[in-house]
């Protein structure tokens, strides 16, 4: 199937054998990912049009028949007058106007702008940053001997986080510019839920939480192997109607390019939690609440639209 | 089309090809038609905003993908921010009149006629989580003015909250 233009020569037909609902999990999963963790565009551009061309043939009633040229009318009449003020649809913000994160779309770099923002902010947080990397660099002594066992140095890796992010960073590339990963492919496997899919690839320390809010059940369980041999990435989502919890655990296989994922937060301190001496931080991205920890090479982050005593109960039966 | 001139025609042909197929991430990723669509309409509208870029990129239709997934991405962490603003409002210590201010006037708190008009819109955004489109509709104004109004209600309340 497919239109891709892109020339790409990936075999995608996987796809064509799978359940909408399937692929429709997929895509839901890929929007709780940060950018460059999840599949690559053309495999989510053909993954959408499997579900488009289904939905033509057998209307489900889950998508409204789309009517093209009402929404080209929409679009001239209603849409695109409003691009004259320069600013994403849902930016209120009371700044001038500035480039957008969207408007960076299909480009690698930020913009001028983007860039004098983070030099300003990064001024404004220098203070905050350096104190709490003091504060980690103690509390990474509790962590545990496993680590050291599987040859990690924790005391190279520092917590950082802005206004905006929040990362994992190895000290020897504290002051570089954070690359994240790129054209990630999802890997074969059918796993009934997060500690199978461990368990398969001979993981056995405690990462997968075993309890879960009531209400939530057990989605498809991607795991992520063959895109990079530096990384190994679980990724699973519980839903419950429209609430969701994504926890993934991304194993790092090469201690001498460790990419750490940087996670987008709110503008909120974080806080720090201490369960079997691991550290938990959590903070808020985007209203849902996300735990983010390491365990020795596991860099493992758990979110949801769920409460603070809920995610709370999640990594404390992580070790239950 | 305005803004797009002479590339007009490939922006519409890829319009036409690839609506229904962005409008299914969308929909999935925001879980809500309207939303869907407003994401799915300022994607294109970005492409016209950039229609070099777009069109001279070797794939024009993942390009088109990467900025719908940024503004979905976009869409969320502002419609939080929103909400998470009417949250705080709601706490606040004239929460009983914002909870209840089409029963009682909310010129009290906020003045004027416009003031109040723009709160509901807010409202109607922010806490019943309708599209901007939607909420434009609503109010026999255009999309444009609608996200204007917000942004002075928006400006009002985090003014007035830091009084507090």
């Amino acid at each position: 199937m497919s239109g891709l233009d892109s020339g790409n020569s990936k075999d995608y037909s996987k796809y064509d054998g799978m359940s909408t609902e399937s692929l429709e999990e997929l895509l839901r999963l890929d929007a709780e990912l940060p950018d460059g963790e999840g599949p690559d565009i053309d495999e989510i551009l053909y993954i959408s049009e499997v579900i488009a061309k289904r939905e033509k043939e057998h209307p489900t009633g889950r998508y409204p028949e789309i009517d093209v040229d009402a929404a080209w009318e929409n679009f001239q009449t209603k849409y695109l007058p409003y691009m004259t003020d320069g600013r994403s649809l849902y930016d209120f913000d009371d700044e001038e106007p500035s480039h957008t994160e969207e408007e960076n779309a299909g480009t690698d770099n930020p913009s001028p702008t983007s860039r004098k923002r983070i030099s300003l902010r990064g001024r404004r947080h220098l203070k905050r940053v350096v104190s709490i990397a003091a504060v980690i660099a103690v509390l990474l002594g509790l962590m545990t001997a496993t680590a050291y066992a599987m040859g990690y140095d924790l005391w190279g890796v520092i917590a950082q986080w802005t206004k905006d992010t929040f990362t994992f960073v190895s000290v020897s590339k504290a002051n570089e510019p954070s690359e994240p990963g790129e054209g990630d492919t999802i890997g074969d496997g059918e796993y009934a839920d997060l500690q199978a899919a461990l368990d398969a690839y001979g993981i056995t320390e405690q990462l997968a939480p075993n309890w879960i809010p009531n209400g939530f059940t057990v989605g498809k369980v991607v795991v992520n192997d063959n895109s990079s041999p530096d990384y190994v990435v679980f990724n699973t989502c519980y839903r419950n109607d429209a609430k969701s919890i994504m926890v993934q655990i991304k194993m790092h296989q090469n201690q001498e390019n460790t990419s750490f994922t940087t996670w987008q937060k709110d503008d909120m301190d974080v806080d720090t939690v201490i369960i079997a001496d691991c550290t938990f931080y959590t903070m808020q991205n985007a209203g849902r609440e996300c735990a983010v920890w390491i365990n020795g090479p596991f860099e493992c982050t758990i979110n949801g639209n769920i409460s603070s005593e809920e995610l709370l109960k999640i990594i404390e039966s992580i070790f239950n | 089309m305005d803004g797009c001139n002479s590339q007009n025609e490939r922006i519409a042909q890829l319009f036409r090809e690839m609506f229904d197929v962005l409008y299914v991430y969308a929909k999935n990723a925001l879980g809500d038609h309207s939303l869907a669509e407003d994401a799915t309409q300022e994607t294109f509208c970005i492409a016209c905003a950039k229609s070099d870029e777009c069109l001279q990129s070797d794939n024009p239709k993942g390009w088109l993908m990467k900025t719908l997934k940024n503004v979905v991405r976009n869409t969320k962490r502002q419609r939080a921010k929103l909400s998470m603003l009417a949250v705080i409002s709601l706490n606040s210590d004239e929460s009983e009149l914002l909870a209840t201010y089409d029963e009682i006037s909310v010129d009290a708190l906020y003045g004027d006629e416009a003031k109040k008009e723009d709160f509901q819109i807010f409202k109607l955004i922010a806490i019943e989580k309708h599209s901007m489109k939607d909420a434009a509709e609503a109010f026999g104004i255009s999309i444009e003015a609608c996200k204007k109004r917000v942004q002075r209600i928006k400006k009002h309340l985090k003014k007035k909250l830091s009084r507090e």
